[in-house]
């Protein structure tokens, strides 16, 4: 019996540090920052290995007799995880649905008559297009897909750095990556 | 030494690995992963056990540590199994307690079953029989053709209609028009057109509009036409049952708002869902263990010994394999004779159930087999 308590608080253990270290990074790099859509499942799956590997070398059975107090803070731990997923899941959820830009082709500048490659995800299809601003000019679309946007950049009103976002045809608004006009003549100066 | 003590890590990280798989797939099966490579976790722990034992093997202990393992194991099983029919043979347990579990678990997997293979929950249906069709023909729709259907609405809410079509196992070009109206009316409520390449072999496609709130005990029409069916690439009626099903969407705020609305809704839908004799039939198997259990208890001799587990692995394995055999000549009927049996789908959940006996009395068995 000893064993398997051993083996069972090292997995909860294990279970409530990975929830408690991985997934508020896993949140930030994908709801927040926006860095990538998903973390690869094989890297969170390595991290909790790794976890369960450190934990299970533990007399858990035997700390815990000792030292009794350990227990409630091995049941905090576990509630504590537990609100944590609970609101990982949740804001997951919501922010599930929301349309996502995570790059765009070329990444920083570009000039009027350029064609610009958005990638993201919950774009809409086709058939509901939106449209994605560059600062207050829209950019003329060539093809829209549910995670893929290509469009023309328009002779522009003004040159200079402005938020580029996406508004699906709902009327919902992306997160929004800068991106600078430029003016042709300065190109010349390049070569 | 050494040995002993690698063996020894490998066998609490084996330990704490497989308690962490066997959550994190009864997690998934909650939906409540933590998107995860269970598969990973699964070759590591299978990679491990090979290890683990080829390392028993070279400390040249060879099967001596599986015998010790073994009876550790069942000595540890004689302790806990002691303890557990001390537990269950209190009058209170007996009579009340597993009865009551039993019960409670039938009802809870029917409710389950009723709920999961019916429609979404703010919605209540009305199956269509081939009669409702006024005009109506099973071979292809061409350029022109109409289709002709009629039924009274018994529910407010009218929102879709799904009918069910035939696609010949291929991608279609035609497009076709759907119109709607209360019967008497000259114009029609609703009209649109659809096409037919997103049409799915035999399924419902569900054709919605606005939706119709005052719609209960009201007649309405319904008309499909063709606009570009040919030979070769049109589409046709499904002669599956159900032919067209009628939905009404409730709004899930007002039906929450309402506690005695959500009752009477609630009602409504497991009836509308329960009154098939399929589910009704699929749902008795969730009753087997309790019948069992009644049926030994009355009998007045101790219901947990190893004749009785037995006797229940030997019911469930052929109600298991009787319930293959009927899944099986279903599939042969829908697929060869042209019978019509919409679905198996209530059947699913029920297999599941069986499974889940048939392994945990089969392991009993082969326990105590293994232990004699």
């Amino acid at each position: 019996m000893e064993k398997i308590l051993n083996y069972l608080i090292a997995a909860i253990l294990a279970v409530s540090i990975f929830i408690l270290f991985y997934l508020p990074i896993e949140f930030i790099l994908t709801e927040i920052w926006m860095l990538t859509p998903k973390i690869p499942p094989l890297i969170a799956t390595s991290l909790l290995i790794v976890f369960i590997f450190f934990l299970s070398f533990v007399e858990w059975g035997k700390i815990l007799r000792k030292k009794k107090f350990l227990s409630l803070l091995l049941i905090g731990i576990i509630i504590l995880a537990g609100f944590v997923y609970r609101e990982w899941r949740d804001q997951k959820l919501e922010r599930g649905l929301l349309p996502k830009i995570y790059s765009i082709f070329p990444p920083l500048w570009g000039i009027q008559g350029n064609t610009i490659e958005i990638k993201g995800k919950n774009f809409f299809p086709d058939h509901r297009r939106g449209k994605v601003m560059i600062g207050d000019q829209e950019l003329l679309i060539e093809s829209w897909a549910d995670e893929l946007v290509v469009g023309k950049q328009q002779v522009p009103k003004e040159f200079g750095t402005f938020s580029l976002r996406l508004i699906r045809s709902d009327g919902v608004i992306s997160n929004s990556l800068w991106f600078e006009v430029k003016d042709p003549d300065e190109l010349l100066n390049y070569y | 030494m050494m040995f002993k003590r690698i063996i020894d890590y490998l066998k609490r990280f084996l330990g704490a690995l497989l308690f962490v798989s066997v959550s994190l797939v009864l997690a998934d099966k909650l939906r409540l992963g933590l998107d995860l490579d269970v598969s990973l976790l699964a070759r590591i722990i299978f990679s491990l056990g090979l290890l683990l034992i080829v390392l028993i093997v070279v400390e040249a202990r060879g099967f001596k540590e599986f015998e010790i393992i073994k009876k550790d194991f069942f000595n540890q099983l004689t302790v806990l199994s002691r303890k557990i029919k001390q537990f269950i043979n209190k009058k209170w347990v007996a009579w009340s307690l597993i009865p009551g579990f039993l019960l409670f678990l039938g009802l809870g997997f029917s409710f389950i079953n009723v709920f999961n293979s019916g429609e979404a929950l703010p919605i209540l249906f009305q199956d269509q029989k081939r009669t409702s069709l006024v005009s109506w023909k099973t071979n292809e729709l061409l350029t022109g053709e109409k289709i002709d259907g009629e039924f009274t609405a018994y529910e407010d809410n009218l929102g879709i209609i799904s009918i069910r079509f035939n696609t010949f196992g291929r991608i279609n070009d035609d497009v076709l028009i759907f119109r709607l109206k209360e019967k008497g009316n000259e114009s029609w409520y609703y009209e649109n057109e659809y096409k037919v390449d997103q049409f799915q072999p035999d399924e419902l496609f569900p054709f919605g509009f606005p939706k119709i709130e005052n719609s209960n005990r009201k007649i309405y029409q319904f008309e499909i036409e063709s606009t570009k069916g040919e030979p070769e690439n049109a589409v046709a009626i499904s002669p599956q049952f159900p032919i067209f099903r009628v939905k009404y969407h409730f709004d899930q705020e007002q039906l929450l708002a309402n506690k005695l609305i959500l009752v009477r809704f609630l009602f409504k839908k497991f009836i509308n869902i329960a009154s098939s004799l399929n589910f009704i039939l699929a749902d008795l198997f969730f009753f087997v263990p309790f019948f069992f259990y009644l049926f030994h208890l009355f009998r007045r001799k101790p219901v947990f010994n190893f004749e009785v587990a037995e006797n229940f692995f030997t019911i469930v394995l052929a109600l298991f394999l009787i319930l293959q055999i009927g899944r099986q000549v279903i599939e042969f009927s829908s697929a060869y004779i042209e019978i019509n049996i919409a679905t198996d789908g209530f059947l699913t959940l029920v297999v599941n159930f069986l499974i889940f006996w048939v392994l945990l009395s089969g392991s009993i068995l082969a326990l105590k087999g293994n232990k004699a």
